[in-house]
């Protein structure tokens, strides 16, 4: 049954993620974004981060994404046919992102095959995506990464102000 | 209703002082902005910033001389050493040489001296960086003010176009990064790089055909290859180096003499650190993909610069060749090696800085004075400029009573005692070639002025004695280049070593 | 098994047919209620003191003639409604609406699901409603329903952060985000009282969040038109409607839960009734603000939200989170 949707919530988070390249008008990618964001958090729940799972889904499917869709719809607004805007493809670039794909699928399917391929431990416990542990972690071990993550906030948020400023 | 305690880790908060002190400047001078008119007291602030780095710089050497490295804190995901200090002190010089240059620029602003500030906080975090978290967030905190501070001449679409460049192509490039970072710690299981050495260390060392063995040191070394691909685009290292012109031209002057030394001492900073801790002691092949890197950012470089009218953009295309110098280092693997990248940078850092001071204050902030052809005579308006900017040149050049020679010449060494001999001829090539490059500038400076160019501006006090010491220092550092051996031999203790366990 | 699946489905089955039944005639309520407020019988015809009203709108609803217009985005256009509706019937799935009862002789949550991190899950689902509002708006290719959405939107997520800044006061109180352990922690004293900030936040908050009055911008008919659905009929318009009126309800339940001790109250009545009752209060207050308040102004709106609310209820949790740590053992 887990095994099942993660399947399910893999094909949809890949699949998604193939319409945002792929969708030729940008507020249909910014949807298809949305699902892959939800897929994600499908995943992390079969993992049993719920924590994670539920914040992904919060802050990035609830809030950032509603940004880029306020971005889209204003920048789109007027223009009475949405499939123009889009630019053209670079030469080559469809056969290199295929061959780059075509790698990368390649050594994802090569790990599968031979199983033991990663090293990495499963978690121990099925309570380690817990809010409690969740914190313990992000204020002991990853303390610094937290404070990184407020200072390169910080270095966003004078950023924008200055760009957007009036002169 | 029990909430359980979480204790936080101890941190040695005199290990971070400098960083600490940047801190404080960066946060007190918003704040004092808040209650400044817009127009006043920039060149107040300005010199705030200026103390700031200069007390981190103090409590640099005071570490540096003190019993305490090399040593870890915030659970062993920073470590603090002899190769770290001495980065962290030549990306201050820079930050110093960025916010004297915009004391008097359009430029100057409460959120410019903060974003330079911060960004050199990124830089020294990468260098000590010893967790792939960190990793990743120091290059952030390092990347996302640059991309800002590119644009801090909104009057001039090419700093806007330059933002842009740098921002889309340093987001593919942190793309690349994140990818190769997730690789490495999902063969190893952990974030630290010494959980990360201890799983690259096994990896290889079973039979060919062994069972799992081939997948994983296959993935490691996809893992390397893009964490590489995403320092290399920091570094400037070809073929990742096409947005440097761009943004060497567009932004401003002061922000590009920041980031031409300080992230290319970053991101050498943590690929030394990487080859050291993790790439040296694993199966994986590492020094064939640093070797072609090496070669091909040398040789492009050197020639992609020989046709170039901007100067910006000549330093730009001469960043890139300097870059490709210091990977070829990093390929010997060793910590004599890594010594020689130090001390090279060390020079590397006097003379860009210097030349780049010189390009500021001979260009007033106008977009026409960073041509060549404005050079033309600076030597009979402006001698002591013309002077200091030829010894800039020439040890670029790596004229040999100058810095840059021995600079040069350590690297040679460490290549040819690695046996890296394909590496050594590409070096020497390169610096073959850049005779011509810098001959251009230098012809141009000596010879008769254009009768109706116009006066030069007038060059603040500040930046006058900035370009004075660092003259000074190139020629003095050539002349007794023993001075700083001792102090990189120090250095080429890279940890956290043995006896100090990952806490 | 098969057992606890049937049951699963039956409670959710239930829990949805309640809904509708209660969002037809929370709309007669609050008609009937309006009226009163304002002088006049309101809606009497059909059926005794018009009770059968809910059913005509819902049959004439039904019967109306579906328009889409030309050069909308038929995709998002049709499934922008469908989306508000789901999240808003999805987030009651984790509200405990009375205490655990026997069934066939089992002990049988009145919950349809309790994930440990149910809080946090209301606050996720009713997240992902918003882009009903905003895809329903843009793809109408109406400006009207353009400018609705984006004012429905840029309200939500604000008031979104202190709605949720609003609730850690109590999550820290009760140590847990679970509904159901935040409900038991209430035994003895409702949350109301120690959090009586973190209180007036979220109810200020969740009024913005449902877009009702003096918060109902996006639907200004004086300048919007109908806002994000004016483009739309029949039973998609239903749809949008059916979703404010529950997301009314599932806020109601919230508040209840979170602060009012859920369906905790004497014994002389189950305790599903109990919950009804205090959900039914709040849904007065909303009806009652409607019909007394006049609707704010935008920039109002949103200088409230993030120069007031949002520091107000910071300052809460800061405060909540000390006194758990201080005071509290």
């Amino acid at each position: 049954m887990a095994n099942l949707i993660a399947i399910l919530a893999g094909v949809l988070c890949l699949f998604m993620g193939v319409v945002v390249i792929s969708a030729k008008n940008p507020m249909h990618a910014v949807i298809a974004l949305v699902a892959n964001f939800v897929g994600l958090g499908v995943l992390f729940l079969l993992l049993h981060a719920e924590f994670l799972a539920v914040i992904e889904v919060i802050v990035y499917a609830g809030a950032v994404m509603v940004l880029f869709l306020f971005v889209v719809a204003l920048l789109m607004a007027g223009t009475r046919a949405p499939q123009e805007s889009r630019g053209k493809n670079l030469p080559g670039q469809v056969p290199l992102a295929l061959a780059v794909t075509g790698v990368f699928a390649a050594l994802v399917v090569f790990a599968l095959a031979v199983r033991t391929v990663l090293v990495a431990p499963p978690p121990s416990t099925t309570d380690f995506g817990s809010i409690t542990n969740f914190g313990r972690a992000l204020f002991t071990t990853y303390l610094l990464p937290f404070e990184l993550t407020a200072l390169v906030l910080l270095a966003a948020v004078i950023g924008v102000v200055f760009l957007a400023r009036e002169r | 209703m029990n909430l359980p305690l979480i204790v936080p880790p101890q941190v040695a908060f005199s290990l971070i002082s400098p960083d600490l002190a940047l801190l404080v400047t960066s946060v007190v001078i918003l704040a004092v902005a808040l209650f400044l008119a817009p127009e006043q007291g920039i060149r107040w602030l300005a010199w705030l910033a200026a103390a700031g780095i200069l007390v981190a710089a103090g409590s640099d050497v005071i570490l540096l001389l003190g019993s305490q490295l090399p040593a870890t804190t915030f659970s062993g995901s920073l470590v603090m050493d002899p190769l770290a200090e001495v980065l962290d002190l030549v990306i201050l010089a820079a930050a110093l040489l960025a916010v004297l240059l915009a004391a008097n620029r359009p430029e100057a602003s409460p959120d410019y001296l903060a974003l330079t500030l911060w960004s050199a906080i990124g830089m020294m975090v990468l260098v000590s960086a010893h967790d792939l978290i960190v990793l990743f967030l120091a290059v952030e905190v390092l990347s996302l003010p640059l991309y800002i501070l590119c644009a801090f001449r909104p009057d001039r679409p090419t700093s806007l176009e330059a933002a842009v460049k740098y921002f889309l192509l340093g987001a593919f490039s942190s793309g690349f990064l994140l990818y190769g970072l997730a690789l490495l710690f999902g063969v190893s299981g952990g974030t630290n790089l010494t959980q990360v050495a201890a799983a690259l260390a096994t990896v290889g060392s079973a039979s060919l055909f062994g069972h799992g063995a081939i997948g994983t040191a296959l993935i490691a070394e996809v893992g390397i290859g893009l964490v590489v691909v995403g320092l290399g685009f920091k570094l400037a290292a070809v073929p990742f180096h096409q947005w440097v012109p761009d943004v060497y031209e567009g932004a401003p002057t002061s922000v590009v003499t920041f980031m031409s030394v300080g992230t290319k001492v970053a991101a050498f900073g943590v690929l030394a650190r990487l080859v050291d801790t993790v790439f040296v002691g694993s199966a994986v092949d590492w020094q064939g993909l640093l070797s072609a890197l090496a070669v091909a950012t040398i040789l492009a470089g050197a020639v992609l610069a020989i046709p170039q009218q901007n100067f910006k953009r000549l330093l730009g295309y001469s960043g890139i060749l300097n870059a490709g110098y210091l990977v070829a280092v990093l390929v010997v693997g060793s910590q004599a090696a890594t010594a020689a990248g130090v001390y090279f940078l060390v020079t590397y850092a006097l003379m860009n800085l210097g030349a780049f001071a010189v390009i500021s204050a001979v260009s007033g902030g106008e977009m026409e004075g960073v041509m060549i052809r404005r050079y033309r005579g600076l030597f009979y308006q402006q001698p002591w400029t013309a002077v200091a900017m030829a010894v800039f040149l020439l040890s670029l050049a790596s004229i040999p009573p100058l810095a840059g020679f021995f600079g040069k010449l350590f690297i040679l060494q460490a290549l040819i005692s690695g046996h890296q001999l394909v590496l050594a001829l590409t070096v020497v090539a390169g610096t073959a070639i850049t005779l011509i490059v810098y001959g251009r500038p230098l012809l141009a400076m000596f010879s008769p002025p254009d009768p109706d160019s116009p006066p030069l501006p007038k060059m603040p006090m500040a930046v006058a004695t900035a370009i004075g010491c660092l003259a000074v220092a190139v020629v003095a550092v050539g002349l007794v280049p023993g001075a700083i051996v001792g102090l990189v031999h120090g250095v080429s203790q890279i940890g956290p070593l043995s006896g100090i366990s990952g806490r | 098994m098969a057992l606890t699946v049937g049951i699963d489905i039956g409670k959710a089955l239930l829990v949805i047919i309640f809904l509708q039944a209660a969002f037809g005639y929370l709309t007669l309520i609050e008609r009937k209620l309006l009226g009163r407020f304002q002088l006049r019988p309101g809606p009497n015809r059909a059926g005794p003191f018009g009770l059968l009203q809910p059913l005509a709108d819902g049959v004439k609803l039904l019967f109306k003639e579906e328009i889409i217009p030309a050069g909308v985005d038929r995709f998002v256009f049709l499934i922008a409604p469908m989306l508000s509706l789901l999240g808003a019937l999805m987030a009651f799935a984790v509200i405990p609406f009375g205490s655990p009862v026997h069934i066939f002789g089992r002990l049988v949550p009145l919950q349809i699901a309790g994930p440990s991190l149910s809080l946090l899950y209301v606050f996720a689902v009713a997240s992902l409603g918003v882009y009903g509002i905003v895809l329903g708006g843009w793809s109408s290719q109406n400006k009207y329903g353009l400018l609705g959405g984006l004012r429905s939107s840029a309200q939500i997520i604000s008031y979104e952060l202190a709605m949720g800044l609003s609730v850690i006061g109590v999550l820290l109180a009760a140590g847990s985000a679970d509904l159901n352990q935040i409900v038991s922690a209430q035994t003895r004293e409702w949350f109301v009282f120690p959090q009586i900030v973190g209180f007036i936040v979220y109810f200020i908050c969740a009024i913005a969040e449902t877009n009702r009055a003096p918060f109902d911008l996006p639907e200004a008919e004086q300048e919007l038109v109908a806002g994000y659905h004016t483009e739309y009929t029949g039973m998609k318009f239903a749809m949008f409607f059916m979703a404010e009126y529950i997301n009314m309800i599932t806020v109601s339940a919230l508040a209840t839960t979170l602060f009012l001790g859920g369906w905790h109250g004497p014994a002389i009545l189950p305790s599903y009734l109990w919950f009804l009752i205090k959900v039914a209060i709040f849904l007065f207050v909303f009806v009652w603000l409607r019909a007394t308040l006049p609707r704010l102004r935008y920039d109002r709106l949103m200088a409230f939200g993030w120069k007031v609310l949002l520091p107000v209820a910071l300052l809460n949790a800061i405060g909540t989170a000390a006194w758990v740590a201080l005071v509290h053992p």
